[in-house]
């Protein structure tokens, strides 16, 4: 048992994503199932062919209502957006939005730390529109006065959809480190402000880095989180991952598409995004300010495959290294684990080595469900918003259901139900592309 | 070219984008050296006037000092009118 200085807790959360603003909105729709998918905006068809034509939008998102002015709105990137918006809960919640505002000296010890696969990629992709076709389409429209009744000219006029300039601010809403800075700046963090890019497992990571930083002994307090949007104009990182094979294909019916752990799975539900932020502080700077803990981290490890940029395999990986390590920094065993918020992307090979590899070190010892087959996969945000989903798990007592989930590829203790379940400590695990695997374990705070 | 309304609604926009209390604005007045804007908030200001107008405002002629109130004006007057 470590000394009540050197635990770090966690006092904040907050989230956007598919099923609207709020952490507690969130952890309702995963306990009750819910799917957010919906067919991917017509238009983007214009551009290209897509196998997968199924993803999870965010609803609209009212920032004037959250307390955002016209011109934070109409300046800011959307993922700076969704961080400083899951910051305010997070900060709501910990009791501490005006913490470090007046700038004294505790707020060179107070860091943010975010994750996110892609960031600002709308901003780039958008103004290189705008960029080649603004003048293209001036030309076209000439064009057209000449030839008048040409159908193909006229679509391809419609399709050449661009702003008539280029955003002014494209660079600060492309650049990676546009939404940690932004939630610095919004609340007068004054320490390290790091951007971590781990793909999928980014905001795993961005988490882990904090509780290091606190664990250490610099800092006391730290804003961590991850952070994805991937929406654009023509769909364009969408196609991406379309062009890899790895999303969800479609289905018979709408909404049975993403099955992670199921044998007929065929890839992942694409997420348009969303921010999970959580704040985490020394268990003695919370207790000092009356900040009640809902959560302590217990324990981080990162390791890398070193092996493949986009796939793993179950006989050459360091899952099982990242494991050891996890647990090693927890101090415990893998039969203290009593869930476990698996990455369960829904590719056929993620979930073959993860829930082969799980059996081989857990055996059919923990709950596990998947936060994905509900939210689908935010990339950059997943691990922060499953941490999330993992800290409400443990302070209620209940797994959320694992959906459609009618034919698991393997005899693990799978959540077919959303449940309540006792369990003391629970691991949150993300993997990402470059071959990156990253482990958070969660204790309940009144363990001991 | 200028237009008593679109003077307003400019005025506004600026109050609204450097959070101006109590403001004092004449077509004289210089937005970075008279009101404290920095560059950022002057591109902002440019941004909000896209929304207020609807319309795309080109910053590629925005002097880097002395932007006055007047400027604005005469620009946003200048750029509607080549949009018809």
């Amino acid at each position: 048992m470590t000394a009540q200085s050197d635990r770090v807790v966690v006092t904040g959360t907050g989230a956007l994503s598919s099923f609207g603003s709020g952490s507690e909105a969130l952890w309702r729709a995963c306990l009750a199932g819910e799917d957010p998918s919906a067919p991917v905006p017509a238009s983007w068809s214009t551009y290209y062919r897509a196998t997968s034509r199924t993803w999870a939008p965010l609803p609209p998102m009212n920032f004037s209502a959250m307390g955002f002015s016209r011109a934070d709105v109409l300046t800011m990137s959307m993922p700076a957006l969704l961080c400083a918006a899951a910051s305010d809960e997070a900060m709501r919640e910990a009791g501490a939005t005006d913490l470090f505002r007046a700038a004294g000296p505790g707020a060179l010890r107070a860091g943010v730390f975010v994750g996110t696969g892609f960031s600002g990629a709308k901003a780039p992709f958008d103004n290189y529109r705008a960029h080649l076709f603004g003048g293209m389409k001036s030309r076209f429209e000439q064009l057209l006065q000449d030839f008048p009744d040409d159908a193909d000219l006229t679509e391809h006029v419609a399709a050449l959809k661009a702003h008539a300039r280029v955003n002014p601010l494209v660079i600060c809403q492309t650049m990676p480190n546009a939404p940690s800075a932004t939630v610095g700046i919004r609340f007068g963090l004054k320490g390290p402000n790091d951007t971590v890019c781990y793909a999928c497992a980014s905001g795993t990571v961005a988490i882990g880095r904090a509780y290091q930083a606190i664990k250490r002994g610099e800092l006391n307090f730290a804003i961590a989180g991850g952070v994805e949007h991937l929406r654009d104009n023509a769909g364009g990182v969408f196609m991406g991952f379309d062009r890899l094979q790895t999303l969800a294909k479609p289905g018979a019916e709408q909404g049975a598409e993403n099955r992670p752990f199921d044998r007929a799975r065929t890839g992942f539900l694409f997420s348009e995004g969303g921010a999970g932020m959580l704040v985490l502080e020394s268990a003695s700077f919370a207790r000092a300010r009356g900040a009640a803990a809902l959560a302590e981290v217990r324990g981080f490890a990162l390791t890398s495959d070193a092996v493949s940029m986009v796939s793993i395999s179950e006989d050459n990986n360091s899952i099982c290294a990242m494991w050891d390590r996890l647990l090693e920094d927890a101090r415990l065993a893998p039969t203290d684990i009593g869930y476990l918020n698996a990455h369960g992307t829904a590719t056929e090979i993620n979930d073959q080595v993860e829930s082969a590899l799980i059996e081989r070190y857990f055996g059919v010892g923990p709950k596990i469900n998947s936060t994905k087959s509900i939210l689908g996969h935010t990339l950059g945000a997943s691990g922060a918003l499953e941490a999330i989903v993992t800290i409400k798990s443990l302070r209620e007592q209940r797994v959320h259901v694992s959906r459609n989930l009618d034919h698991p590829i393997r005899e693990l203790d799978f959540c077919k139900v959303s449940a309540a379940h006792p369990f003391d400590f629970a691991l949150s695990e993300s993997f990402g592309f470059g071959g990156h695997n990253a482990g958070l374990i969660f204790a309940r705070v009144d363990h001991d | 070219m200028e237009d008593a309304g679109n003077l307003e609604r400019i005025q506004r926009v600026i109050a609204e984008t450097l959070a101006l209390t109590d403001p004092d604005l004449s077509r004289e007045t210089r937005v970075k050296e008279d009101l404290g804007a920095d560059s950022m908030q002057v591109i902002t200001i440019i941004i909000s006037l896209d929304e207020e107008f609807d319309t795309e405002f080109d910053t590629v002629d925005l002097p880097k000092e002395n932007v006055t109130i007047g400027w604005i004006e005469d620009f946003v007057a200048r750029t509607l009118a080549s949009k018809g």
